[in-house]
């Protein structure tokens, strides 16, 4: 998937209205709560058929790092 | 030699808990978005001197309205929110009912699984002919657990109680069953003290979590995204199991009813398996999530509103704490 296209839906996902890239800090957005935390396991579950722990996911902090999570094979420029 | 589900009630406490109170309690806490994600405007929650037994009790007198007491030959309940450590809470339920005294009744420790793991036994009762009667009851105070600085928890759980008939039939109605346990994730729901393993501590300290959510050790506590992967992952295989158990398709199902967690988890378990959005039930605006009782008050929602007719094949999945899991498909 392009990272512009996952940046995309991960901004859908958030429902945030900041632009984001591989450099937003996920938990410095207005809108992350607890509520977020779900619609980006669904989102990752989705479009990748992964599931991460609610520990790893509480230790991200940029987008940079959930795509490490995620892989970054599954990712293109 | 079969069995049918005859009747079903349900009661709900008169204490209301709206979203529009919680977001005067919480800061950055929304009415709208509440609703939007959760799918509920308001939870029923019981005052500080009512418990799961007092749910329970109005629930079953509206069922002997116009079902005779006397039928009853076995009780059983289905809490996590006991009246003591012993004895077990329908014995007290029996005698408050005034149910006959040559009846069995036992309690069993569930949740979100409770109503359907309650129709197994109701089934395995009478096809063994130990019961014809079994009035199986959900009642469940979980609001009592929950820190009222946690507003995640509350924001999600309701109070409430269902009271069901399961009689003996010349029909099976109940088709197979499949159950499911999983105990390595028992830490993410629970209430980690006032058993005897850790003790009620009334001095226990409070945590903030990264939610802005606070609690102690004696409260409830939900690891909602680990709940969340656990739903995600076993849902949709047992409801392949409970397809594949009793040789049908989804074409052969009238309506399919999960247990009513929240509304964007459920709704999504419903894609992922690909239900049709008209076979699928999501209805938790005015309860809350109210844990085992969700599936039963979902049920005679549907039975009400004509969702559902005599005849239909209805398919019951309930999820969660334990993990714990039980799917079943009825024909009404």
């Amino acid at each position: 998937m392009k990272k512009t296209e996952f940046f995309e839906k991960l901004k859908d996902a958030i429902e945030t209205e900041s632009n984001i890239d591989e450099n937003t800090n996920l938990k410095a957005l207005n809108e992350y709560s607890s509520l977020t935390t779900l619609s980006i396991i669904v989102l990752i579950d989705e479009l990748f058929e992964k599931s991460l722990t609610a520990r790893e996911l509480n230790s991200v902090n940029s987008i940079n790092e959930l795509m490490e999570l995620i892989g970054m094979d599954k990712f293109k420029s | 030699m079969g069995e049918k589900i005859i009747a079903i009630e349900y009661y709900l406490p008169e204490g209301l808990l709206t979203n529009v109170d919680l977001e005067g309690m919480f800061e950055n806490w929304n009415a709208q978005k509440i609703e939007e994600k959760t799918g509920i405007n308001c939870r029923h929650i019981v005052r500080e001197n009512e418990t799961a037994l007092d749910l329970a009790y109005r629930a079953c007198e509206k069922l002997f309205e116009y079902y005779p007491r006397e039928k009853v030959d076995f009780l059983l309940l289905c809490t996590q929110s006991p009246e003591y450590y012993l004895p077990t809470t329908a014995c007290i339920l029996q005698d408050r009912l005034k149910l006959r005294t040559n009846i069995g009744a036992f309690d069993f420790n569930l949740g979100c699984s409770g109503f359907v793991y309650g129709l197994a036994i109701a089934k395995g009762l009478i096809q063994t002919s130990v019961a014809k009667s079994v009035l199986l009851v959900t009642s469940e105070t979980y609001t009592k657990h929950i820190s009222s600085k946690d507003k995640g928890n509350l924001s999600i759980f309701g109070d409430g109680a269902a009271a069901t008939i399961i009689e003996y039939n010349d029909k099976k109605s109940f088709k197979e069953f499949i159950l499911g346990t999983d105990g390595s994730g028992f830490s993410n729901l629970i209430v980690p003290n006032g058993g005897l393993r850790q003790r009620y501590n009334p001095q226990a300290i409070e945590t903030t979590d990264e939610n802005g959510s606070c609690r102690t050790e004696n409260n409830l506590f939900m690891n909602g995204p680990e709940i969340f992967n656990f739903s995600i992952a076993s849902v949709p295989k047992a409801f392949n199991e409970i397809l594949l158990k009793n040789s049908i398709t989804i074409e052969d199902i009238d309506f399919v009813i999960f247990h009513q967690a929240n509304k964007y988890m459920i709704e999504y378990l419903r894609k992922k398996i690909k239900i049709p959005e008209e076979k699928f039930y999501i209805n938790m605006k005015y309860t809350g999530n109210t844990v085992s009782s969700t599936i039963p008050i979902a049920l005679k929602n549907c039975i009400d509103n004509h969702k559902v007719k005599s005849g239909d094949f209805v398919l019951l999945l309930g999820f969660g704490v334990g993990y714990s899991w039980a799917g079943t498909v009825i024909q009404l």
